[in-house]
């Protein structure tokens, strides 16, 4: 209704007035129309049809076409024209866009006919530069201040539930009551290690929460953190930003048998919290920080991990070229997206559409990886390795290649980096830094480039810093959450989501650098805090919450997670008490049904055909060899990436394939029946078992798989169930009945949304 | 029905115990008694649970696409290896003329020899006077259903990231493909079988998974890789172990303990969707079983697929099963072909044997449809991942060519007995209306009544279409 009052008072307005009685201003009026509606393809260096309408000049001279702007006429003014849908052929913008307003319109022919007055010093040279200089995530870091305390506030633990809090009191939300400690110490267990609570464990902890519930959580969070088993959860996590696999995944897909060394590097990172600006530059750079340290060359697997294929020599050229530009630009995007949330890839044959990242930057940034390639090679301690080394201190010359043509060599690109992200100094100036940094130690047997790209990328006051760091906390806050701050996990740039909180993403980022780059005080500050403490379930949360704020922004609960491919596996065999918590070292190969195991053309050795399933292949999964062109069909349908690109926020999928792993997959079985026998404490008779030996055991494997005891009608479903697949066994006359029956409940228990899903 | 009442159609909630009979009546419907009653079935499990709150971009059940489409579904003919369009399709009365010339035509694998003119001798077909070789005599007497086109071009070289871009627009793995977009676009007829199915070359699948793979798009959407023998999907078969009714007992317990659960939940769609997903997969395993038992066929049927000589029997099985799959509602079915279609010694040996495996079936397949009525609502594609050179290799092969071959397609929405494009007089290169693989498969998608420029995905900060940025639908080839 407004919308068309709107209208119709606009074009009363139009026939009433004459056009040129009220003049138009070009800055307020007609520069935020071009701005908004023709700039993405005519301006800076976007000039479609050879028509840029961002400076006076061009503008005038127009494009290909007839003039595009005759001052004084707007009828003869082709802009005017295809704006005004004179032509329907011919609409601007073009279709899929929205087009200009009746009110835009006549301002335009206004604008024209009283002479297209553009007054000097308004030309707009780059717009999309000027949009990133505004853009909130492009800026420095920023001191935010935290809400103050309300005096009846007993609900808030700290500042994060402050700045939460805040916004849903506007909305008129309650938090939702805190989980019960079961629920807690189960949801504890996944998020930092990935693995269930033990009995015990559980009986510890609520405890300890019965007395003093703050305490008994902060203990508990700085004890998984200690853990070992920490690093093989979040490390994961990293491994798909890393696209990581241990293979080359083209044709021959041979298999990388050091690629595990990045996997090692990155496990012992999170466990040793080694600071995040280190962790990125030595990714980038190592070998050049510290030529003599195994840990910071195999920190390099990050630059080699993606996916690669070696021609032979006698193969075509352009062929053999194709595929080394490719793999550049699988490394560069995967920098771009993975560490700093932007997209480069695009630059690749024309200049980004909405971020302000040209095609020359992504061949400058091309060059800092262009001297060097993947190598297998001795680590300095004589160990193998795989990892990313620059041929010799000479930099490579790099062009920008028009449109991708990698014969296009007219145009040389020397070193240089984002300039949306820089402020201050330049690429050459990272460059002589660690030059000079590197001469302290000896004579460089690299070009540096990469120090100098990992010095940029980490300087928080004139380089990519602020960004990276405001990347890596959403990604933290999105693993917590099951959602990002920022929804679009690796888009930061002008066409990604806005943050929800932004106060609290950037009070978060600045406390993480100020801090040192500290991830574990991150989890510490966001697992204490009441927010995430908060219960998933109806009956703990506000009855206006689904009303007010379905899709749960205002984090007024905590929605459930359900639990990642390898996590259900893992959490499978601690469940049967077969997990074996071997730590590093090459990865294992399970077995893979002959269905999933084929692909011809494989070259060096095969995936294994009669793998065994015994304590060799029931170690984490996070240590399972990835051979790309043979996934793991459970993994597969579980949503694990395939690991050919960088991947910060999986899919979550609920699919048949998923139910048919837990209802008909080998291992699940055989799982399944090793929890039986784990609950039957004494040997299995095959007579009819009592009522009261099905108790405790149903109790038990309860416990181990949920974190609680059953319900009185739980136990009586149960004990039906077991009892009659008992009968049915013996009356069938199959083996062991009463351990397949124990079994097949097991299995059933593995199938629960409860068992794979954490509230 | 209240917001917070977990009731569904099928009773979930309310009657449990009935469970049971309702999956083994669903069970025993499927199949011979034929799928209406299993569609009404599934109309049921396709509401839209109440809250609203699922997610549709992951599901597979059907949805409207941009416009009215002339294809329900897809049949891809995959002639792995690369057959030569000169040698088939595309007769060149230059290149007889010039046979034994010496060029300056590079080629991928080196060793360049002169022009050489095809071994096999051609005639004229239809009315559309379509010149056809004498191996592939029975897909020439369709020539006026099938619309050629003739001046195809793409990128690389080499098998593997040519087969990628075939099937994904790009020479490189990891990106989603055709018939992953087409399942994102519209979703499958059928919940109790994969949308998109592949029957793969059977000695393995070079450049693997990738070919099917769904890339950045949900896993739902990946293709399914189904064997032409025994169970045709991983994980469709029972463990020894475990019985029907050891499974339906599982099945009705696990109904019952989520139903706690559930309760305490607020109804997150995702529980339900997962409860839907058992029966599903309960179900699948006897509907896959029974779609790819083709002894459920007639003794004719299996001869007019050329399933009773061994040379045809392997390919022909393949196409008979993507029939039946078509006809029971799935989307998009890709067949492999056997072996390699890679001539790099000697054309004529490796053409006639793989003419011979695929002559009969493919027609087979035209005119089963097409006595079925299914032909007007299936889209056949046929063709390899490029073309061969017009010169000579290793004496009597072809190389590799990806700047000039031959696809046909037939069916829903196709304009028969034309042809469209060409290449140069001796079939190097495409010069005349050259037809990209993004132009290919934006007329695929188009057929389907998907606008390819509107059929998006965002991933990693960009969106993301089948057709990158480019690709025009081929109007010339259209009903």
């Amino acid at each position: 209704m407004a919308v068309w009052v709107g209208l119709f008072g606009g074009m009363a307005f139009a026939q009433t007035e004459p056009a040129g009685r009220k003049s138009v201003d070009f800055v307020r009026e007609i520069q935020p129309i071009l701005r908004d509606h023709c700039y993405e393809c005519h301006a800076g260096t976007t000039e479609e049809a050879g028509l840029n309408l961002g400076v006076k000049a061009k503008a005038m001279r127009g494009g290909e076409s007839e003039k595009a702007i005759v001052a004084g006429n707007a009828k003869e003014s082709l802009l005017f024209q295809l704006v005004s849908g004179a032509d329907e052929n011919r609409l601007m913008p073009p279709d899929g866009n929205e087009p200009l307003s009746e009110e835009q319109i006549r301002l335009l022919r206004n604008w024209i006919d009283q002479g297209a007055t553009w007054p000097d010093q308004t030309d707009i040279v780059d717009p999309k530069l000027q949009r990133a200089r505004k853009h909130w995530a492009f800026q420095r870091l920023a001191q935010t201040t935290v809400p103050t305390p309300q005096s009846k506030d007993h609900w808030s633990r700290g500042p994060i539930d402050r700045f939460v809090r805040r916004k849903q009191q506007d909305a008129g939300l309650s938090p939702s009551k805190p989980a019960d400690a079961r629920t807690l110490v189960r949801r504890l267990y996944f998020d930092l290690i990935g693995l269930p609570p033990a009995p015990q464990q559980i009986d510890q902890f609520t405890l300890a929460h019965s007395k003093d519930p703050d305490s008994a959580v902060r203990n508990l969070v700085d004890r998984l953190l200690d853990s070992p088993r920490y690093g093989e959860r979040w490390g994961r996590h990293w491994l798909d930003v890393a696209r990581y696999a241990d293979s080359d995944g083209q044709e021959a897909d041979m298999d990388r048998p050091h690629a595990y060394v990045y996997r090692d590097f990155v496990i012992q990172a999170f466990n040793d919290n080694m600071p995040y600006d280190q962790f990125v530059r030595w990714q980038i750079a190592g070998d050049e920080f510290e030529p003599e340290n195994d840990d910071a060359i195999s920190a390099t697997g990050f630059l080699t991990a993606g996916p690669a294929f070696k021609l032979p020599d006698s193969f075509l050229e352009s062929e053999r070229l194709l595929n080394r530009y490719n793999e550049l630009d699988d490394v560069i995007s995967t920098l771009g997206s993975g560490l700093l949330g932007i997209t480069v890839a695009c630059a690749r044959c024309h200049d980004h559409k909405y971020d302000a990242f040209s095609a020359k930057e992504y061949y400058q940034l091309l060059g800092v990886f262009h001297s060097g390639d993947r190598v297998t090679a001795k680590l300095p301690s004589g160990k193998e390795g795989f990892f990313f080394r620059d041929f010799d201190h000479k930099r490579r010359t790099t062009w920008l290649f028009r449109r991708s043509d990698f014969y296009d060599r007219e145009i040389e690109v020397p070193i240089g980096f984002p300039a949306m992200l820089s402020s201050g100094a330049d690429a050459d100036e990272y460059w002589q830094r660690a030059k000079d940094a590197y001469a302290q130690i000896g004579e460089a047997k690299s070009t540096l480039q990469r120090r100098a790209l990992a010095d940029w990328i980490t300087d928080t006051q004139q380089g990519g810093g602020a960004l990276l760091a405001r990347v890596f906390v959403n990604r933290v806050w999105h693993h917590h959450f099951g959602k990002g701050l920022v929804g679009t996990t690796s888009d930061f740039g002008v066409r990604g989501d806005a943050p929800i909180h932004p106060e609290l993403l950037e009070y978060l980022a600045k406390e993480f650098v100020d801090g040192g780059w500290n991830l574990k005080a991150l989890h510490r500050e966001i697992l204490t805090s009441a927010v995430w403490r908060q219960g998933s379930t109806r009956e703990a949360s506000d009855q206006r919450g689904p009303e007010i704020d379905s899709a749960n922004h205002l984090l007024w609960r905590m929605t459930p997670q359900r639990l990642e491919a390898e996590v259900i596996r893992d959490a499978m065999l601690a469940a049967s008490d077969t997990l074996n918590l071997q730590a590093g070292g090459p990865g294992f190969k399970p077995y893979i049904a002959p269905e999933a195991n084929l692909a011809r053309n494989i070259k060096g050795e095969g995936y294994p055909k009669d793998a065994p399933d015994d304590a060799t292949t029931r170690r984490r999964s996070v240590y399972m060899f990835h051979k790309r062109l043979i996934p793991y069909p459970m993994f597969q349908a579980f949503d694990r990436p395939d690991l050919m690109t960088s991947c910060a926020a999986r899919q979550n999928t609920t699919v048949a394939p998923q139910a048919m792993v837990i209802l008909n997959d080998r291992f699940v079985r055989s799982v399944a029946r090793d929890f039986a026998e784990r609950l039957v404490q004494s040997p299995p008779d095959d007579s009819l078992p009592a009522k009261n030996d099905l108790r405790p055991m149903i109790e038990t494997a309860f416990e181990i798989s949920f974190a609680r005891l059953p319900t009185e009608t739980e136990i009586e479903t149960s004990i039906q169930f077991i009892e009659s697949q008992t009968r049915a066994r013996t009356e069938r006359e199959t083996p062991d009945p009463r351990l397949q029956a124990l079994t097949d409940f097991c299995q059933t228990l593995f199938g629960l949304n409860e068992f794979i899903y954490v509230d | 029905m209240t917001k917070n009442t977990p009731l569904f159609p099928c009773g979930r909630i309310g009657k449990v115990t009935s469970r049971r009979e309702w999956l083994c009546r669903a069970g025993a419907g499927a199949g011979m008694i034929g799928l209406a009653n299993l569609f009404s079935e599934q109309g049921l499990l396709a509401a839209t649970p109440p809250d609203g709150s699922s997610d549709p971009v992951t599901s597979l059940r059907p949805r409207q696409g941009h416009f009215p489409a002339k294809a329900k579904s897809v049949i891809w003919l995959f002639m792995e290896g690369a057959p030569s369009a000169v040698d088939m399709f595309d007769r060149k009365p230059e290149l007889d003329k010039r046979d034994g010339q010496t060029t300056d035509i590079q080629a991928f694998f080196g060793n360049p020899g002169p022009l050489m003119k095809s071994p096999f001798s051609f005639k004229q077909y239809g009315e559309c006077g379509q010149w056809v070789c004498d191996k592939y005599t029975h897909v020439a007497k369709h020539v006026d259903k099938l619309a050629f086109i003739k001046s195809c071009y793409s990128e690389s070289n080499d098998h593997v990231p040519a087969i990628y871009q075939i099937n994904s627009g790009l020479p490189r793995p990891g990106f989603p493909t055709a018939g992953a977009w087409v399942t994102y676009g519209l979703g499958s007829e059928n919940q109790n079988l994969p949308g998109y199915v592949v029957m793969g070359n059977t000695q393995g699948a070079k450049g693997g998974p990738h070919n099917w793979g769904a890339g950045f798009l949900p896993s739902t959407f990946q293709g399914a890789l189904f064997r032409s023998q025994g169970a045709p999907v991983l994980n469709l078969t029972r463990q020894p172990q475990v019985s029907k009714q050891d499974q339906l007992a599982q099945l009705d317990l696990m109904a019952k303990l989520n139903d706690e659960h559930l309760r305490r939940h607020m109804r997150d769609a995702e529980f339900a969707n997962r409860m839907d997903s058992f029966e599903l997969a309960f179900r699948m395993q006897k509907e896959a079983t029974d779609v790819v038992d083709l002894s459920r066929e007639t003794r004719q049927i299996h001869e007019l697929y050329g399933i009773d000589n061994p040379r045809s029997k392997s390919f022909g099985s393949k196409c008979l099963m993507a029939r039946r799959l078509v006809e029971s509602g799935v989307r998009f079915v890709q067949v492999y072909s056997d072996g390699e279609w890679d001539a790099h010694d000697n054309l004529d040996e490796n053409h006639t044997h793989h003419c011979a495996a695929t002559d009969v079936p493919v027609a087979g397949l035209l005119t089963d449809l097409e006595q079925r009525g299914l032909l007007d609502s299936t889209l056949v594609i046929w063709g390899g991942e490029f073309g061969r050179m017009p010169i000579s290799q290793n004496g009597k092969g072809r190389d590799h060519n990806p700047k000039g071959f031959l696809q046909w397609m037939a069916g829903a929405g196709i304009k028969g007995g034309v042809s469209y494009g060409a290449t140069d007089e001796i079939g190097y290169e495409a010069v005349e209306n050259r037809v990209s693989v993004n132009d290919l498969h934006a007329t695929i998608l188009h057929l389907l009544g998907l606008d390819h420029e509107r059929l998006t995905y965002f991933h990693n900060g960009r969106s993301y279409r089948l057709t990158d940025v480019a690709g025009e639908v081929i109007q010339e080839i259209l009903s």
